[in-house]
């Protein structure tokens, strides 16, 4: 069995986290704190890692419980800001770079306003790439369970679009 | 070009009845440039996904950790043990300073006996000088001595006055 080595197994999924962290707080800077406490977390607990089946279900969930604890103690709800947004690519456009604003702005509009569980499914599958089965074990949750929850998820992503596109935006 | 392949897809997705791939398919659709102007709506959550998905931390986010967790621990290391090569040599060098301190020990002895050998041999020398003149000179003495009172005439003398 391969021996998991802090640097090369644990510390990559740093980004993982942190995009997960930032769909949950919302904030740059808590994301990238709850990140330092995750890692550290798994360091501290490095005598178990060889019984964990997944390190990576495993850090993606205390990841969510320490931005869950966070936004709890903060009081916070979905308040969609993200100081972080205003960087752009130097290569693009002042027209594409507002067009992207708005993209971006419209997308998250969206999925912040959805419950956290919903939200961070949605997180794990479209943007991480994680089966059901993997999403479950992170969230403690059945692959049904999953699977219903991004349904909805993604059922109200789409009556979202559809009043927009009758809106006009 | 038909799209409907990508429609069918999209509603699957609604539903929940894709697979990653497909999922995969769909992004990797969404985020090319030419989308047609009814699926156009859509291409706003793939394309905001997928700028999600470049969201990451900085290169020094590492070095703070690492300095929190696998070097703190390396520290530690250093000051409890030290790991060093120990060769044949270096293994011996007790019982090469125990063969010294010995070998060291025996010469001194050598040497102390050794003079007080020499010693004992002169001292004898010494001695030995009377006893091996003694014989040479008892005749000398025997001989060389006045011969104005001899013993015979003395003894006779003393003879005659017990009588």
């Amino acid at each position: 069995m391969k021996e998991i080595s802090f640097r090369d197994d644990i510390l990559p999924l740093k980004d993982k986290l942190f995009r997960l962290a930032l769909r949950i707080t919302l904030n740059k800077a808590d994301a990238e704190d709850i990140v330092q406490e995750t890692l550290i977390r798994m360091w501290n607990k490095r005598d178990e890692w060889s019984e964990m089946d997944s390190c990576e279900a495993y850090a993606l969930t205390i990841c969510r419980n320490l931005s869950l604890d966070l936004c709890a103690r903060a009081g916070r709800q979905n308040v969609a800001i993200d100081e972080g947004r205003d960087e752009a690519p130097a290569e693009r456009t002042p027209y594409e770079e507002l067009d992207a604003r708005q993209r971006l702005e419209i997308v998250k509009r969206l999925i912040d306003q959805l419950p956290e569980v919903q939200r961070t499914i949605m997180e794990l599958r479209d943007v991480e790439g994680k089966s059901y089965r993997e999403i479950g074990e992170v969230m403690h949750l059945s692959e049904d369970q999953v699977k219903v929850y991004l349904f909805r998820a993604r059922q109200k992503v789409k009556l979202q679009f559809s009043k927009i596109e009758g809106y006009g935006l | 070009m038909d799209y409907k392949y990508i429609e069918q897809l999209l509603d699957r997705y609604w539903n929940c009845e894709t697979s990653l791939e497909e999922e995969h398919i769909l992004q990797a659709f969404f985020t090319q440039k030419d989308v047609p102007v009814r699926l156009l709506p859509y291409r706003e959550l793939f394309i905001g996904q997928h700028l999600h998905a470049e969201e990451h931390l900085d290169a020094d986010f590492d070095k703070r950790i690492l300095a929190l967790t696998e070097d703190k621990q390396e520290v530690r290391h250093e000051n409890r043990v030290t790991a060093k090569r120990i060769t044949r040599s270096y293994k011996l060098t007790p019982f090469f300073r125990a063969a010294a301190c010995v070998a060291v020990v025996l010469c001194i002895g050598m040497a102390v006996q050794q003079a007080s050998l020499h010693s004992e041999g002169s001292t004898e020398y010494i001695r030995s000088t009377p006893q091996q003149v003694a014989p040479t000179a008892i005749p000398e003495t025997a001989y060389g001595l006045p011969d104005t009172h001899p013993i015979d005439s003395v003894l006779l003398k003393g003879n005659d006055n017990n009588l």
